[in-house]
């Protein structure tokens, strides 16, 4: 099993050197989030509700046995990509080595860089949400 | 606090408008602004659900060269929405208003038209412009929008559209207000 460092570095290069543009990038988040899991919306209580009012997205983030167990709602094509990419990434991970931090995730860094000033608040609250 | 009012507008409009109509609309612009690429991704992963196919062109504009370009360029039947004067007041739930109007044309001749033909097309506009504010009626209830923010207050003032002023169509323009809150 790949460790959370290998993850992101793979992430890091698929996302920001394979893909040439950020139209490309965005589709990519599109096509991601449609071949996602479904989770049920009625899964999420208002906690876990990112706020913001350009989509409804929920996104949660539990401990189960020591590992982070994520999960998430969006009715934005987009959002659901974000989500889908955060679970690969962090489902089933240590809470200890999401903790240590000694990761980087520079993709997402970018991804803000190249968003709506809402669409990148609701990823920065992800992201917090993960620490 | 909605940072996105303009962008989210144009994001809804876009919603009764066909997604090849709409591809049509994004050009290879040489400065893309920032989250351009986000923006057109989203609104072409849209479902096509409250697609009109009468709509045969999307204008969302506060520019009026860009409109007098676009509008005698564009066949067939239009949305345009129109935005422009705020009222902003970050201190009270639903203090930020903006002023729209949402027109539905189409190009209008006197050339081998009559009495007639114009009463049937007229007809025709007003009833797509309606199904648009119904569809934002229904929509007001729904999740995507929070409890403070209105999509559109009615009653609505709709008025004829006179070919003289809209470059040859005719239609209808609906004017209300969008309000949301900045608190």
């Amino acid at each position: 099993m790949k460790t959370i460092q290998e993850k992101c570095a793979e992430f890091n290069r698929m996302f920001l050197d394979e893909l040439p543009d950020w139209q490309s990038r965005f589709q990519f988040l599109v096509d991601m989030g449609q071949s996602a899991p479904i989770f049920d919306k009625l899964e999420f209580s208002p906690e876990d509700r990112i706020t913001g009012c350009l989509s409804t997205t929920f996104f949660k983030v539990k401990i189960i046995h020591g590992k982070l167990s994520v999960s998430g709602w969006s009715n934005s094509a987009i959002m659901l990509g974000v989500i889908e990419m955060f679970r690969q990434l962090f489902d089933e991970v240590s809470q200890e080595d999401v903790t240590r931090g000694d990761y980087t995730i520079s993709f997402i860094d970018e991804l803000i860089k190249n968003m709506t000033p809402s669409r990148a608040d609701a990823v920065g609250q992800i992201v917090q949400k993960i620490r | 606090m909605n940072q996105d009012i303009i962008v989210t507008l144009f994001k809804y409009y876009s919603k009764f408008v066909s997604k090849e109509v709409l591809r049509k609309m994004f050009k290879q612009v040489s400065r893309k602004s920032v989250g351009y690429d986000e923006v057109v991704a989203d609104i072409l992963s849209q479902n096509e659900d409250a697609v009109i196919p009468d709509i045969d062109a999307y204008i969302y504009s506060a520019n009026e060269r860009f409109v007098s370009e676009k509008i005698p360029n564009s066949d067939g039947t239009i949305l345009f929405v129109e935005y422009g004067a705020f009222s902003y007041d970050p201190t009270s739930a639903n203090g930020i208003s903006e002023k729209l109007a949402v027109h539905i044309a189409c190009p209008y001749t006197m050339t081998n038209n009559d009495n007639m033909n114009e009463a049937l097309i007229m007809n025709r506009m007003y009833a797509i412009l309606c199904s648009i504010l119904d569809a934002m009626q229904a929509d007001q209830s729904n999740l995507n929008f929070c409890g403070t923010t209105k999509l559109v207050n009615f009653p609505v003032e709709i008025v004829s559209i006179d070919p003289s002023t809209l470059y040859d169509r005719i239609g209808f323009m609906a004017m209300f207000d969008y309000s949301t809150t900045d608190l």
